[in-house]
């Protein structure tokens, strides 16, 4: 077999193995609000799809020195953030991550985020089993004027 | 045979007339209230004395008094906000477009309840991002404090895991142009209803 030719082979096994728990997950419309320079933290929003039943449960990015899950609640007027330690994804369900809602948060960001660019999020699933995998999306800058 | 009206108010019972007299000036002071309907909660009532004496981006120390004439559009929020604060100046920016000709006579202000991070340049660059006439404010903590519990807006900004997480008021308040907190403005209303209490209470005030 012509040595290029087995490369891609090998290459194309190695990707099979990386997707076949990653196959099983969907990320819709990744997106990360852009921030004023000088600004910490954002928001980022996506929808996750599942056809077997997992959780997210960690989220980092190069471009911030810290992620996590958060939940914004609204009792009687006052608007709260509450850490969350894992978002759970039913078999065949979907769970959206938007604002107002659960979301994620990059905090200590090492660099201004402007509309337009993409930011890369690493999301770390555990399945039913304890098994875990991360999967890389990038994720679209829109405007800070974006509305949900 | 008929009657008017009047006539068994006259000649109904005392009990019977009273009821009818208070039905009466419910529908008059209905009538009266519907010449300048708010859509938002009238909270003037309330009498909230509010006050500033935060600075803006260019560390001015701005006071309630000098926007006299003016309406004002005030909220409380923070830059490392995601989702409320973003959502709400872009409303407020909806509100000055939908005022046309009369955005001249309102002011949006914006004060940051997370001074420790929200730098007076940084406030100040966040709320132009929306519109270049919102002015933001920013005081130390106590004075921050002093503001919104003149307002009658709760914050608290707690750390876990080193990052900050902050609760406040959704809400925020239109106030007329003398200086009166006139309508508590919701975190879910509408730019058109806001902009037409901002015109009802410039017409009255």
């Amino acid at each position: 077999m012509h040595p290029r030719l087995r490369a891609c082979r090998v290459a194309a096994l190695f990707a099979l193995a990386a997707t076949t728990a990653q196959a099983q997950v969907s990320i819709d419309g990744p997106w990360v609000r852009a921030v004023v320079p000088g600004q910490a933290s954002t928001g980022a929003f996506m929808t996750i799809r599942s056809l077997k039943a997992t959780a997210l449960v960690d989220v980092s990015s190069p471009v911030a020195a810290a992620a996590s899950i958060h939940r914004m609640t609204m009792i009687d007027g006052t608007m709260a953030m509450t850490p969350v330690a894992e978002v759970p994804v039913p078999a065949h369900g979907a769970v959206e991550l938007k604002p107002g809602a659960l979301h994620l948060m990059l905090t200590g960001l090492r660099q201004p985020l402007v509309a337009g660019a993409f930011v890369p999020l690493r999301l770390r699933f555990r399945d039913a089993d304890r098994s875990e995998w991360a999967v890389t999306v990038r994720a679209e800058v829109r405007p800070l004027t974006a509305s949900p | 045979m008929t009657r008017l009206p009047g006539a068994v108010a006259l000649a109904a019972p005392d009990g019977v007339r009273r009821a009818l007299v208070a039905a009466l000036l419910v529908a008059i002071a209905g009538r009266a209230r519907a010449i300048a309907p708010l859509s938002g909660r009238d909270v003037t009532d309330l009498r909230i004395k509010g006050l500033l004496g935060l600075r803006d981006e260019h560390g001015r120390v701005r006071r309630l008094a000098e926007f006299r004439g003016k309406a004002i559009l005030l909220f409380f929020g923070y830059t490392g906000c995601p989702d409320v604060c973003p959502t709400t100046l872009l409303r407020m920016a909806e509100v000055v477009r939908e005022l046309g000709a009369d955005a001249a006579r309102v002011q949006v202000l914006w004060i940051t309840v997370d001074p420790e991070h929200d730098t007076q340049a940084l406030v100040g660059r966040y709320v132009h991002a929306f519109n270049p006439g919102f002015i933001g404010l920013r005081g130390t903590p106590a004075q921050t404090q002093a503001v919104a519990q003149a307002f009658r807006i709760h914050y608290q900004v707690a750390t876990y895991k080193g990052e900050a997480l902050v609760s406040h008021s959704a809400f925020g308040y239109l106030i007329d142009g003398r200086g009166r907190v006139r309508v508590r403005v919701d975190y879910e209303a509408a730019p058109d209803r806001i902009a037409s209490d901002v015109r009802a209470v410039l017409a009255a005030s």
